[in-house]
């Protein structure tokens, strides 16, 4: 089968704008969008894009595909297009293109940095975890930073989607020192939290669920 | 415990470090004539299947002899590459190269050790060489870059309080 891929072409050192480069690639059923894309760079190797795991692991492939921002390594061409089809890359939006699908992603790192991201450990903890405890943390803690929340929802209090999904993780840790405490610094009410909750669940790669966290 | 005794590093060889400075120098930029119709894509592509079918955990001498003659003629190829001259943020075209490069290197490496060592033990399994061989081969590798390709040595494993021995299930 064939395919049309328009993928957003941006060198700094010579474009003021996006441009779209069409290129024409061979696919088949079982193929992801990062295995087209790999087709097209062999096509033109100084097309640049990130990645790295190839299995929705590691974070690195988000982009803008077709109509909304997904892992290029975890969607496969066939649900988006046909034989003949088109299939349009961006960079993620939100985020200051470097080149080509390629984003800074600086400003996402230090948002999280706001959260204090790291279990702060109560003075004494042996370090026990109770499995009821553990099955809560583990949603958000599957989190792969890969930006796509930022890129596409709101988290509609003081915080960015993803460095929210971190703090919850931490709220509801029973080593950590703060603990719900943490939720004071979202601003958010029981209302927009679980408007998140929902909005995240539907465009996070990793299909996260927050678990309920008591807002202090 | 001195497990590594006092084995210090080998010098390496004095005009090394010169010698790999020209040696990048010479290739980057555009002056070098590309290869036509080849690509680094090409080489690591043929590299992947040529370790996977030769160069698996079970291995024979005439494979491996086969896969160095291979790996040596990739090596030929990746030589008349044209380096992506320009050295720019997320050049991953030269990232693709000097990875390549590596692989090349690791490859010659790893089936030049398994070629010497007629024996097998864990995950190298010789078909050739089917049994554990402690008398010869209970020896480390050790590996260092020479001029024309990887030199092979061999040193004495140094045994503290468990004996090694084959493995009994
Ligand atoms: S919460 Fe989901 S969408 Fe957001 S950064 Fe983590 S893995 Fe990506
Ligand atoms: S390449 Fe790692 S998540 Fe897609």
């Amino acid at each position: 089968m064939r395919l049309t891929l328009r993928v957003a072409r941006y060198d700094p050192g010579a474009d003021v704008d996006i441009r779209m480069q069409k290129y024409l690639v061979e696919w088949e059923r079982q193929e992801t969008v990062l295995d087209v894309l790999f087709k097209a760079w062999q096509q033109d190797p100084t097309l640049a894009f990130r990645r790295s795991c190839r299995s929705g692991i590691c974070g690195s492939c988000a982009m803008f595909i077709q109509d909304g921002p997904r892992l290029a390594c975890q969607t496969l061409v066939g649900d988006l297009a046909g034989d003949g089809g088109e299939l349009t890359l961006r960079p993620l939006p939100g985020f200051r293109p470097l080149k080509d699908l390629v984003v800074d992603l600086d400003p996402f790192f230090d948002a999280l940095k706001q959260v204090i991201p790291w279990v702060l450990t109560v003075p004494g903890h042996d370090g026990r975890v109770a499995p009821e405890d553990s099955r809560r943390i583990e949603g958000p803690a599957t989190c792969i930073l890969c930006g796509i929340c930022d890129a596409g929802i709101d988290s509609g209090g003081n915080v960015r989607p993803a460095a929210l999904v971190k703090n919850v993780r931490l709220a509801v840790d029973p080593r950590d020192a703060l603990g719900a405490q943490r939720m004071k610094v979202t601003g958010l009410t029981e209302e927009g939290l679980q408007t998140f909750r929902q909005l995240l669940a539907r465009i996070c790669p990793k299909g996260i669920e927050l678990p309920a966290v008591a807002l202090e | 415990m001195e497990i590594t005794a006092s084995r210090s590093w080998p010098a390496p060889p004095r005009d090394s470090l010169a010698a790999a400075r020209q040696r990048w120098e010479d290739n980057f930029g555009e002056s070098r004539p590309a290869a036509a119709g080849d690509s680094v894509f090409a080489i690591r592509h043929e590299l992947n299947r040529l370790m996977t079918e030769k160069v698996g955990v079970f291995r024979t001498g005439a494979e491996l002899q086969e896969a160095a003659g291979e790996l040596a003629a990739l090596r030929q190829r990746y030589r008349r590459l044209r380096v992506p001259g320009r050295e720019a943020p997320f050049r991953y075209d030269l990232v693709e190269y000097l990875e390549t490069g590596y692989l090349l290197e690791l490859g010659e490496i790893i089936a030049g050790a398994a070629l010497r060592r007629t024996e097998s033990r864990g995950a190298h399994y010789r078909l050739d060489y089917p049994a554990r061989d402690d008398r010869n081969w209970l020896k480390h590798t050790f590996i260092r870059r020479g001029e024309g390709g990887p030199v092979f040595t061999s040193g004495e494993v140094c045994i503290t309080k468990h004996l090694p021995g084959e493995r009994g299930y």
